[in-house]
């Protein structure tokens, strides 16, 4: 079975997940860090895709996510700064 | 407000602040787009207005340099045409000095020319009185000469006027006279030929009533002589053998005297010799036919001598108004010679 027909029928289940009670009680992050450590470090789409899990059942404040959503934040206020500059005009 | 517990409130308020303010900026950018839009077709528009005045204001600058032009041409033509005139002035003006000058010399001219014709009116006078008496002494002398030639010649012509009258007046007498004979005669055979023609109207009515009974002898004869055409035709019918009109020809000439024997001629009582002799007269030749043909040539004699009559009055007539004409002609030219010869000694 492939990744793809995987993922489709597992949208269709929406099954409840190991990391959404995880995040849902605020371990997800201990976890990814003790024990999927390199994979959440260099991979980068399951790292946002832990992002979308924490962001959707966490109920506890997550740092991380603070500092991904602000790093964010970050560079898009830079780009509109940027787009925006009187001198460009 | 976002609904998650992941992020922090501080956070959330940041992300919730900065959502605001991304609105604001979206309402402004819309609102700056607008006034970009507007200001992009007044632009346009101004732009257009601007090419427009443009193209304007180098059509006014060309009207302008055109009419300007013109105007300086025309300026220069009047300019022209005044020089002009000033020169014309100033010939008019040494004209007027020539023209006072030529009228002093005429004056002066003038005088002279009214002194001299004085002079040569007294003198023409006095040559013309000399010229008008020796004139009137040759006329005179002239006149006299013609006059006794004239009257020379006017009394030849009195006597020639006599003696060519009393001859014209013993024509006409004898004229007169010839044409009083000549008329009496005529009178008389106008007599004759009015007195003739009762009895050429007898004879003419006794004539037309030998006809009318010749006409009707003849009517009354006709029926008679076809029914005895018809008996003979029958006759010679019936005796075909001896030779009648109807036979072969082949009895030979002993048939035909048989025929002839047997054949009964006309006895007097039923046929006239002068029934079908219509050019003699058997009731009578009318005796008035020479008499007629000696009527009618009388009266063609007659007419003919009225003719010649008619021609010798109308040449005496002619002769005596052209003798009259001369006559009064030659008395006028008397009278006016006689006139002139009058008016000229008084």
């Amino acid at each position: 079975m492939s990744d793809a027909k995987l993922e489709r029928i597992l949208q269709k289940v929406k099954p409840k997940t190991f990391f959404e009670d995880l995040a849902e009680y605020g371990y997800l992050v201990k976890y990814l860090h003790e024990f999927m450590k390199d994979k959440y470090e260099n991979d980068l789409a399951f790292r946002h895709r832990m992002f979308d899990i924490m962001y959707k059942h966490s109920k506890y404040p997550v740092q991380e996510l603070n500092f991904y959503y602000l790093q964010h934040l970050e560079n898009v206020m830079s780009q509109f700064l940027n787009k925006t500059d009187v001198k460009d005009a | 407000m976002l609904e998650t517990g992941a992020l922090s409130p501080e956070v959330k308020k940041l992300f919730a602040q900065i959502s605001k303010q991304a609105e604001d900026y979206s309402k402004i950018y819309k609102r700056i787009e607008f006034a970009a839009n507007e200001f992009e077709n007044d632009r346009n528009n101004m732009t257009k207005e601007l090419a427009q005045i443009r193209d304007d204001i180098a059509n006014t600058i060309k009207r302008l340099e055109t009419f300007a032009n013109s105007t300086i041409e025309e300026f220069r033509e009047k300019t022209e045409s005044t020089h002009t005139l000033f020169q014309d002035l100033d010939k008019i003006d040494n004209l007027k000095n020539e023209l006072f000058e030529l009228r002093d010399d005429i004056k002066t001219q003038s005088i002279d020319l009214s002194n001299s014709l004085i002079e040569f009116n007294a003198k023409a006078d006095k040559s013309l009185a000399n010229t008008v008496n020796q004139i009137k002494t040759k006329l005179n002398n002239a006149i006299d000469e013609e006059v006794t030639k004239i009257e020379g010649r006017v009394v030849r012509r009195l006597l020639a006027f006599e003696k060519n009258q009393k001859i014209v007046e013993r024509r006409i007498l004898s004229i007169d006279e010839n044409s009083k004979g000549e008329l009496k005669r005529l009178g008389g055979e106008i007599d004759f030929v009015y007195g003739n023609i009762s009895e050429i109207k007898s004879d003419v009515a006794t004539i037309m009533q030998s006809v009318v009974d010749k006409m009707t002898f003849l009517d009354s004869e006709v029926p008679r002589i076809a029914k005895l055409l018809d008996n003979t035709i029958a006759k010679m019918n019936d005796s075909p053998g001896k030779g009648g009109f109807a036979g072969t020809g082949g009895g030979g000439g002993k048939t035909k005297s048989d025929g002839l024997d047997d054949f009964e001629p006309i006895t007097d009582g039923e046929f006239d010799d002068t029934m079908f002799d219509f050019g003699s007269a058997p009731y009578g030749e009318p005796e008035t036919k020479e008499k007629k043909m000696t009527d009618r040539e009388l009266m063609e004699l007659i007419k003919e001598e009225l003719d010649v009559l008619e021609i010798k009055s109308e040449s005496n007539s002619k002769k005596n108004t052209l003798s009259m004409i001369l006559s009064i002609s030659a008395l006028v030219g008397i009278l006016t010679i006689i006139a002139m010869i009058l008016l000229g000694g008084i």
